[in-house]
């Protein structure tokens, strides 16, 4: 039998249902961009619906859709070079409450760092240190040994830490101001990025 | 290049350049290495918080609809 037990449509449903909110923060961090996330998503669950008969019940539909996001994601990737966008409003939110001598984190920041580094790096980082998926989980999700997966989330971390130590971007602590320059130094570089 | 410069001069993003906003600009290591994994957190967390997305569930009711209507499966509006 090729087919091992699938899941009866409404449990099936269901159990996509809840992976959604999941998939919204992997492909939001992986793409920087709410809307491409979010179509990323439609479009994982078209894929997952139609092979749904794959879907071995009892596996982590999380890990099982996000090989689809991720798929979905890094192939269109190459077929059209992808222009990351950066949210304003989303960009005033602060990441971590900041100690009395810590400037706040903006997502506007990480965001950009994460889209500087490799496609590998970034999903690592972003599977282990804001996921809290295990090496093992995000390594079977990226297709991977777990070596593998280590090392990356290591480098990735380092990578990222250097950027936001360089100051490279505002850390925005003053104001709207620093805001909008940070936005809209993210579009210009991402222009950069696509148009070298 | 330049009209990176240019902005970093405009809002006063080197810290070495005239006014400081904030006290200490250089902040230990490990400082970097909790702000940014509270970040990482933060910034996933924030997303799984906000509420469904009503085209993605009515996606969903549609998939399932068309299953259940397999044989005459004319109203997937492609």
């Amino acid at each position: 039998m090729s087919k091992t037990k699938a899941l009866p449509p409404a449990e099936f449903k269901q159990q996509l249902t809840e992976a959604i909110p999941h998939l919204r923060a992997f492909g939001r961090s992986l793409s920087g961009d709410r809307d491409v996330a979010d179509d990323l998503v439609q479009d994982t669950l078209l894929k997952a619906w139609a092979a749904r008969d794959r879907f071995i019940a009892g596996t982590s539909m999380r890990a099982w859709t996000f090989v689809i996001l991720r798929n979905t994601f890094f192939s269109s990737m190459r077929r059209k070079k992808f222009t990351a966008n950066y949210d304003e409003l989303v960009a005033e939110r602060i990441l971590s409450a900041p100690a009395p001598q810590q400037e706040p984190l903006h997502l506007a920041d990480l965001q950009r760092g994460l889209m500087e580094l490799s496609d590998d790096q970034r999903e690592a980082i972003i599977l282990v240190g804001a996921g809290g998926y295990s090496y093992e989980e995000a390594a079977e999700i990226a297709n991977c040994a777990i070596g593998t997966m280590k090392s990356r989330v290591s480098r990735a971390r380092k990578a990222l830490e250097e950027i936001l130590e360089e100051g490279r971007f505002t850390t925005a602590s003053d104001g709207h101001v620093n805001l909008t320059a940070t936005a809209l130094e993210n579009i210009i570089g991402a222009v950069e990025k696509i148009a070298p | 290049m330049a009209s990176r410069d240019k902005n970093q001069t405009e809002s006063s993003k080197r810290y070495d350049a005239g006014q400081q906003s904030k006290d200490v600009p250089v902040k230990s290591k490990e400082d970097m290495q909790q702000r940014l994994g509270l970040g990482l957190k933060n910034m996933y967390l924030s997303v799984l918080d906000e509420p469904l997305p009503d085209d993605m569930l009515a996606l969903l009711d549609q998939l399932e609809d068309d299953d259940d209507s397999d044989s005459s499966r004319s109203h997937l509006n492609e």
